[in-house]
């Protein structure tokens, strides 16, 4: 009749008998409770109480029960148990107002009655120790109730296969989904819905159980049926595309065995530089390795890197939801052995909204060659040869070590969330008044594609605050890939803001000091 | 004007970096634009298209 609830102190040995009496009977991978647990005991997280919310309705597993589990021979429990995490102790007579403890809510584990993989919907507060460092651009607010008190977490959803109506691949669209629909205001999609929306088009067999996967088709056959437009690079196929990575990434090696082996270090960095573009704009990107699926969802950042020719050199690894080993799990771009790491994936799916047509990687190529035309105009007519590049190094002469050697860093953009952050740089005394305020009038499309432009010099700082850009150029989203979609830059000075109905008509301003400025911070 | 920025190799100023970018013939400049990305989203789509085919053999679990 009553609700029922259990309070713990965290890793005491009545938090490990009441965890043992709804985990157990265990069976299939530990890994991500595991995980889940060592990540609550770090000092950025620091759990001292867990509250067990007996008989919880969990929409997901609901759905799941519906489909499959209320459908066979053995019976199965139609409720699940949620743990709560708070970072400070709770009396443990508490019964009623756990209002107060609000600030120090971590998130919660849910924890199914089935008999393999039973971690469900989990909302967990990522673990960061260096915030200059360590990014996880893709959470978004999330809140829980208990007793009718309201807790909110910043987090990214994770979910463990639990084989029956999902393996990895609809845990890693789930993971996606659930997070594209709080974050952008879609509808939520339910496991078994995924499941089929995956099977609606390929015929492979029956649909549950789902113990024989699915395939990558199945996966954008799924993303497209979710309202998300999704397109697939495969590791062999990349070699003609992402030239820029070519020189930061050149091909060495005096062996065919050496040869090979750069060659798929340079794969590595090509399809870590095409989903890096997403991940920065708040967007999963699903990775698939030779068998399994997974979710990056943020990037480590190393602030050292000399004369980077392509922005990927700085992201030493991604932060990936894992079904296999838990949330927030590190993957580095260079094989360190044990488990999955870059050099494993074969492919890359990456989503955006259905407004911006346009991919990223093609954005990026747009402001790359704007800003590389633009230095080589030859804007005194007649007699002279100077290029911009030179008569702006003259102007600045501080312009030519940062000209030297241009990094690019894109992501996508809400247009409101654009005019938010400019007004914001506005009134930081971030940005030149009057050009922010020429930014800020725009007409956008809804989404924007934004490539930042900067130098060693200006990012090699270890405060993220300190790290600055020479510039930005604006994209339309909604631009056709073959065309010039710019809508304005603003770089070293300059600002030209391009009428997109006419090629020919520009405002263009020179706003001297203008530039560098204070580059953005993702997950704000 | 523009041809004192060249002979005396000194800071140009504000007004004459203005009148530099008013110089700029966009539509010459906006069409090499176009035709560097339209090359290079080519490849993109190249390699889209051969992900297609390439990935209906795979299962993930």
């Amino acid at each position: 009749m009553k609700k029922r609830y259990a309070i713990a102190t965290f890793d005491s040995p009545t938090f490990k008998d009441l965890l043992m009496k709804v985990i157990f009977p265990y069976q299939g991978n530990p890994r991500p409770v595991t995980t889940i647990l060592s990540q609550l005991r770090t000092p950025s997280l620091s759990c001292q109480t867990a509250v067990f919310e007996y008989d919880y309705v969990d929409e997901d597993y609901q759905d799941e029960f519906a489909c499959f589990y209320s459908k066979t021979f053995k019976k199965y429990p139609h409720r699940c148990t949620r743990v709560h995490f708070f970072s400070c102790a709770i009396p443990l007579k508490t019964r009623t107002g756990f209002d107060k403890y609000k600030n120090s809510y971590l998130g919660f584990m849910v924890l199914r009655p089935t008999d393999l993989q039973r971690v469900g919907r989990t909302i967990l507060k990522p673990t960061l120790d260096d915030p200059n460092r360590q990014f996880i651009n893709c959470t978004t607010s999330y809140s829980a109730h208990i007793l009718g008190d309201d807790f909110r977490v910043q987090a990214m959803p994770f979910i463990q296969q639990d084989t029956q109506v999902g393996a990895c691949a609809q845990a890693s669209l789930w993971m996606l989904a659930r997070y594209m629909s709080q974050r952008f205001g879609h509808r939520r999609f339910l496991p078994a819905e995924i499941n089929a929306l995956a099977k609606a088009h390929m015929a492979m067999g029956r649909p549950l159980p789902a113990e024989s996967g699915l395939t990558p088709i199945q996966i954008l056959d799924a993303l497209q049926g979710m309202g998300f437009a999704a397109v697939i690079y495969l590791r062999e196929n990349v070699d003609g595309c992402s030239k820029h990575i070519e020189i930061a990434f050149p091909v060495t090696g005096q062996t065919p065995d050496e040869q090979s082996a750069s060659m798929e270090q340079q794969r590595t960095a090509k399809l870590a530089d095409i989903a890096y573009r997403y991940i920065e704009s708040g967007l999963p990107v699903i990775l698939c390795t030779k068998d399994h699926a997974l979710v990056a969802i943020g990037h480590t950042y190393n602030p050292t890197v000399v004369n980077a020719k392509a922005s990927i050199q700085r992201i030493p690894s991604f932060y990936t939801n894992n079904d296999n080993l838990g949330p927030y799990v590190e993957m580095p771009l260079i094989r360190q052995g044990g488990d999955v790491s870059l050099p494993d994936v074969q492919m890359v799916i990456s989503v955006t909204p259905l407004e911006a047509t346009l991919r990223g990687e093609q954005a990026e190529c747009m402001a790359m060659e704007s800003i590389y035309s633009l230095l080589e105009e030859q804007p005194i007519p007649d007699q002279s040869s100077d290029k911009l590049r030179d008569i702006l190094v003259r102007a600045r002469p501080e312009f030519s070590t940062w000209f030297g050697c241009l990094e690019y860093r894109t992501y996508l953009i809400e247009s409101v969330r654009l005019q938010q952050d400019l007004r914001i740089e506005i009134s930081d005394d971030n940005i030149m008044r009057t050009v922010g305020e020429k930014l800020l009038v725009l007409d956008y499309p809804k989404y924007v594609w934004v490539t930042e432009i900067s130098s060693s010099t200006l990012l090699n700082r270890p405060d993220k605050n300190q790290r600055n850009c020479l510039g930005r150029v604006f994209v339309d989203s909604t631009a056709p890939s073959r065309t010039a979609g710019v809508m304005a830059i603003h770089f070293a000075d300059i600002l030209l803001i391009q009428d997109r109905n006419d090629l020919t008509q520009a405002d263009r301003y020179m706003f001297l000091n203008s530039t560098p400025f204070k580059h953005r911070l993702c997950c704000l | 004007m523009t041809c004192a920025v060249k002979d005396t190799e000194r800071k140009p100023t504000q007004e004459e970096m203005q009148q530099m970018l008013e110089n700029i013939d966009l539509q010459s400049f906006w069409q090499k634009v176009t035709v560097k990305v339209s090359a290079n989203a080519d490849e993109y789509e190249r390699a889209r298209a051969k992900s297609r085919e390439g990935a209906a053999n795979q299962v993930l679990l």
